[in-house]
């Protein structure tokens, strides 16, 4: 008995933070599916809006904080699409993604400068006592953190299935000249999936900010994305929920039930372990798309 | 009457080193409907992205010349400009959305309008192709070449255009559907007014639907005329039905070599002797 409610305390807490990594791997998706571009700076942007968020929050306020934070992201994405990725439009993936990196260094670097190098501590007055049903225990504020990034995904996938925009954000994603050929505009495509991605990095940032601080570690956890994006498939967003929930599921449970016989640190090989699996059986991930070919 | 399109000395270069365009003339008029025929590699393809200016995406750029599009130059301008402007290509290989339903492949050529004229255009173009009515939720990836095509034209509808360039419609589809989607594309240039630049290696087919056609050769135009004209042409002929009187294939270029020749000699015979 005892065996088992550790297991559903660990598999739901393992949900939540997983959860939370989809909203990283989210940010990711978002700017695949528009321009087939892994997007490095992801990372970074989480960072930047995290750190923003808490540089304003002591100067006006949460709410008014909030606001800016998503105007200087919106801001970000722009200037980044305008100044580094419009004038690479048909340069090799390759060239791309080093735009990525660049974009990762100047941001990272732009944010040391401006609100220093020390960690910060994000609190949004989240509930600390945890919710006892039984003799399971589950953390409030990990339950509210992960019910803003279901809404937040389900926003975005209503807004990729049911608006104009979203039309033209799958319409690049599956072919992008054909898009460009039938009218949609890439760059104002392009502009906005920036700012969706900028305004995800912002609430990732503020969740992941909330649970383990705001400093530069940060933009190391979007590399928890990776394993997220490779079993989920890169161009999918329920891939990023679903996958996102796979890893956080196998790191709290392979943690509590391996963990002790190994001494620890299982946590962190987990994700990649599933990631390596999922690699071998099936390589473009749960949801990503195997190529239609017509033969 | 005044032309819809107007090419004068056009060059593309890719790369910024390969010319594949060298100083192109091509018109198409007002409501007219205009072949655009030659060998693969002629340059056909690239003469159609030049006008709809999706070369950037291949790293081409037209070098020199100009295309006035209802007497305005567009050389350099946006494609979805272009769009919302009049000119739509159906690119080659269809190229559609196929992770996209049917119906969603058709708003995606819908996106340059506004949503108020969506389901009239729709209602269009489910009259001309009645089978894509059927099919409208099935993702566009799954079906057949012929209704792919056809999906492909319903897109260019949903647009609006003044001019659609065709790129190779007839690729990979089997005669009879060669002769339907012909059919419909003639229909669509009688009955809405279209007008058409259609470029094809079916020269035959091509030229049993235009009044106008140019044949291309390494990037010119090596000669142009009425349909009926290019029809009874030897060359034409020769080139496109594949032999000679002597019955080997010959390319193109040959047989203008043999012309030129022909006529060199001539020149030679009236100045010298």
């Amino acid at each position: 008995m005892n065996d088992l409610a550790f297991a559903v305390e660990l598999t739901i807490t393992g949900v939540l933070i997983g959860l939370l990594y989809s909203m990283i791997a989210l940010g990711f998706v978002l700017i695949f599916k528009a321009s087939s571009v892994f997007n490095f700076a992801q990372g970074a942007m989480t960072l930047f809006s995290a750190l923003t968020l808490v540089g304003l929050i002591p100067l006006v306020g949460f709410w008014l904080a909030l606001v800016g934070a998503v105007l200087i992201m919106c801001v970000v994405a722009l200037v980044a699409e305008r100044v580094a990725f419009r004038p690479l439009i048909g340069s090799s993936p390759l060239v791309i993604f080093m735009a990525t990196i660049g974009l990762a260094y100047i941001l990272e670097g732009f944010a040391q400068m401006v609100w220093g190098t020390q960690p910060h501590g994000l609190k949004l007055g989240l509930p600390v006592d945890p919710l006892k049903l039984g003799s399971i225990f589950i953390s409030k504020s990990d339950l509210i953190s992960a019910g803003v990034a279901g809404v937040l995904v389900a926003l975005l996938i209503v807004f990729f299935q049911y608006t104009k925009i979203g039309l033209g954000l799958r319409a690049i994603a599956n072919d992008q000249i054909a898009a460009q050929s039938v009218g949609i505009d890439l760059r104002k495509v392009w502009a906005i999936a920036w700012i969706l991605a900028g305004f995800v990095a912002l609430v990732a940032g503020m969740l992941w900010g909330s649970r383990i601080g705001v400093h530069f570690a940060m933009s190391l956890i979007a590399l928890k994305a990776l394993p997220v994006l490779i079993i989920g498939g890169i161009e999918s967003i329920p891939g990023a929920i679903v996958g996102g929930i796979i890893v956080g599921v196998a790191e709290a449970l392979g943690e509590g039930f391996i963990g002790p016989y190994v001494g620890g640190g299982v946590q962190d090989v987990m994700a990649y372990l599933v990631a390596l699996i999922f690699l071998l059986i099936r390589p473009y991930g749960i949801f990503g798309q195997a190529a239609i070919e017509r033969v | 009457m005044s032309p819809i399109l107007q090419m004068r000395g056009v060059e593309v270069c890719y790369d910024r080193a390969i010319h594949v365009l060298h100083g192109l003339n091509l018109h198409v008029p007002e409501k007219g409907i205009v072949a655009l025929l030659g060998p693969n590699g002629a340059g056909k393809s690239t003469t159609l992205k030049a006008i709809s200016n999706l070369l950037k995406a291949e790293r081409g750029a037209v070098t020199n010349g100009s295309i006035l599009f209802e007497g305005s130059p567009i050389v350099g301008k946006n494609p979805a400009f272009l769009v919302r402007s009049g000119i739509f290509q159906v690119m080659e290989g269809r190229r559609l959305f196929t992770q996209l339903t049917v119906e969603e492949n058709l708003r995606t050529g819908a996106y340059s309008r506004a949503s108020s004229s969506l389901s009239a255009n729709l209602e269009l173009v489910y009259q001309y192709f009645p089978r894509l009515a059927e099919r409208r939720r099935q993702k566009a990836g799954y079906l057949s070449g012929g209704e792919q095509q056809m999906v492909a034209i319903g897109r260019s509808l949903m647009a609006q255009p003044k001019l659609v360039l065709l790129d190779e419609p007839s690729m990979g589809l089997a005669p009879i559907l060669v002769q339907e989607i012909f059919g419909i594309i003639q229909n669509l240039n009688k009955q809405e007014g279209l007008s058409v630049l259609l470029a094809e290696q079916n020269a035959v087919m091509a030229l049993s639907i235009v009044q106008y056609g140019f044949v291309m050769d390494n990037g010119r135009v090596a000669m142009e005329g009425p349909a009926e004209e290019l029809r009874r042409d030897q060359s034409v002929k020769e080139f496109y039905l594949g032999a000679s009187e002597k019955g080997e294939h010959q390319s193109y270029a040959a047989i203008l070599q043999r012309k030129r020749m022909a006529a060199r000699e001539r020149q030679r015979e009236a100045a010298g002797h």
